[in-house]
């Protein structure tokens, strides 16, 4: 019997550091396929450096959508302003660690969003050469439940 | 927390204890009573290490661009009866705005005439032209102490004077004094006024003892009002809708807070949990249902189950209920063009309507029954997630 189940809507939230820069970021989709996700929107041919998501969560889309509204309201001080808008991307200023990140979210999650679930280590970070092959018929195999 | 087992849903959420001392609450009483005015050096020497007004120092400096202090307009007692309006500069005159005026005339709250020169040597008026007149009718009929009504035109007011006597200048000028450029004040601006008035002030003025009833009311749930500009807004902790909190009674209001409280504390207060919880005091209490006891708590827990399941949040609630009602609005009124949200109990029809379904036994409001026209519910709209899908199988 599988552990892990999941309503049908479901979405990705992620975690980057830009490997061009090191400035860490983060966002959420619903698109199912990840790895075009990554390639579209964050692959950028000028910074001739492979991207990929360092950190990758996956669960009911209400909840992921919920968690990245929650940090941007938390952390908003924190947040790159461009173009006069607060954008998805931690001032380089601020110094924000991977860890600092990670159990904010991971935090939250514990107590407000139990479906969703972190992918494991195995499968990160997550470059345009995984595939998570039929992540729905097997969650147990790529998810684990955060601790 | 959990419901009651006969609800199929128990999962309730549960606000969280946050450390509400880390907020910078711009009304705080103790800061206000103690609260010292910045000196312009203070104010100066903070503004330029903002980056957006160091660039525009240095662009004016790259310019090479400098400003003559000889045309600054200066203030003199002048006769009022120099005073020319002229249409295209001022609006037409407002009698009812004059007669306003009037009623609640205070000496020291009158302005400055602001005028320009001219050839004739009178003072076309580009700003006040409702505070000179009420000033000239004043002074015509004796109520000014010490004018001679027979030679009221001579009477001398404070204005202040711009020597340009070119008619557009006026027209640009008016345009400044009354809008273009300007910042106009936020609703937390006239809020804060208000309640710095009583706390400060002692004021009695019955609008701001009401506002500063709303501001305790708000403290004590731990939401503190804050403006759009406060570097902390949204946070947890903080309310950045200073206009929704006017539209309820203080008791409703209470429980909104109250609410939120026991519910959400540690998200941010989303604007749905005025029309939500609102209309739900506003409404049982018309229908004289029972607010207190153990039968309404677990109502409210399981009505907070129903969220918790069906959307997370009181965020992705609204969000939904505006999709739905879009949805569910151009098939019920196909004629009509407008299909936006425009009322506020929605959200609570939609909670209600899964209750509903769900077997509640609580009695409800009538909300449960709106949005439902020509045989079309709003609840068969919610398709955009797994509410049906959750009922179904609860």
């Amino acid at each position: 019997m599988p552990k892990i189940k999941l309503p049908e809507k479901c979405g990705w939230f992620y975690v980057l550091r830009l490997r061009h820069n090191g400035t860490l970021g983060f966002g959420r989709t619903a698109i199912k396929n990840i790895k075009n996700y990554l390639q579209k929107r964050y692959i950028y041919p000028c910074a001739n450096k492979d991207q990929v998501f360092d950190y990758l969560y996956y669960g009911k889309y209400s909840q992921i959508c919920a968690l990245e509204n929650h940090i941007k309201n938390e952390l908003s001080d924190k947040l790159l302003i461009l173009c006069k808008d607060k954008v998805e991307w931690f001032d380089p200023k601020e110094n924000i660690t991977d860890k600092q990140l990670l159990d904010f979210i991971e935090k939250r999650c514990k107590l407000h969003y139990p479906e969703i679930f972190k992918v494991k280590k195995e499968f990160l970070p997550f470059s345009p050469s995984n595939v998570f092959k039929n992540l729905h018929e097997d969650l147990d195999k790529f998810l684990v439940t955060i601790h | 927390m959990s419901t009651n087992k006969s609800f199929p849903w128990t999962d309730v959420p549960k606000g969280e204890v946050i450390n509400i001392s880390n907020i910078k609450n711009p009304l705080d009483s103790k800061r206000l009573k103690n609260a010292k005015p910045k000196t312009l050096s203070e104010s100066v020497a903070e503004l330029e290490k903002n980056p957006i007004v160091a660039n525009a120092l240095v662009e004016l400096k790259n310019k090479k661009k400098t400003f003559d202090p000889t045309k600054i307009g200066t203030v003199k007692l002048q006769q009022i009866g120099k005073g020319t309006f002229l249409e295209e500069t001022q609006r037409l005159v407002i009698p009812r705005h004059i007669a306003d005026i009037m009623e609640n005339c205070q000496e020291e709250l009158l302005s400055p005439a602001f005028a320009t020169s001219s050839d004739d040597g009178n003072n076309p008026i580009f700003d006040t032209q409702h505070g000179l007149n009420v000033v000239g009718l004043l002074a015509k009929h004796g109520l000014w102490e010490g004018v001679d009504p027979t030679k009221w035109e001579e009477f001398e007011y404070p204005f202040f004077v711009v020597d340009n006597s070119d008619i557009a200048f006026a027209n640009e000028a008016a345009y400044h004094r009354n809008g273009k450029g300007q910042k106009k004040w936020t609703a937390f601006d006239f809020h804060r006024i208000k309640v710095a008035g009583v706390r400060q002030h002692k004021s009695k003025i019955k609008e701001y003892v009401d506002a500063e009833k709303r501001q305790t009311i708000c403290e004590k749930h731990e939401a503190i009002p804050v403006p759009a500009s406060h570097p902390q807004k949204g946070k947890a902790g903080t309310l950045d809708r200073i206009d929704a909190v006017y539209n309820w009674s203080h008791k409703t209001l209470d429980f909104i807070l109250a609410t939120h409280k026991k519910y959400w504390h540690g998200t941010k207060i989303d604007s749905a949990v005025f029309g939500l919880y609102g209309h739900l005091y506003d409404n049982f209490k018309a229908k004289h249902i029972p607010m207190t006891g153990p039968a309404f708590d677990e109502f409210l827990d399981n009505f907070h189950a129903i969220i918790k399941k069906c959307f997370t949040d009181l965020q992705n609630l609204r969000k939904e209920t505006e999709n739905a009602h879009v949805a569910w609005h151009e098939v019920a009124y196909p004629n009509i063009k407008n299909h936006k949200l425009n009322s506020t109990n929605c959200a609570l029809a939609i909670v209600l309507k899964i209750y509903q379904r769900l077997q509640g036994t609580h009695p409800l409001t009538n909300d449960v029954n709106d949005y439902n026209y020509a045989n079309h519910d709003i609840y068969d709209y919610l398709d955009e997630i797994d509410v049906h899908e959750a009922v179904n199988n609860a």
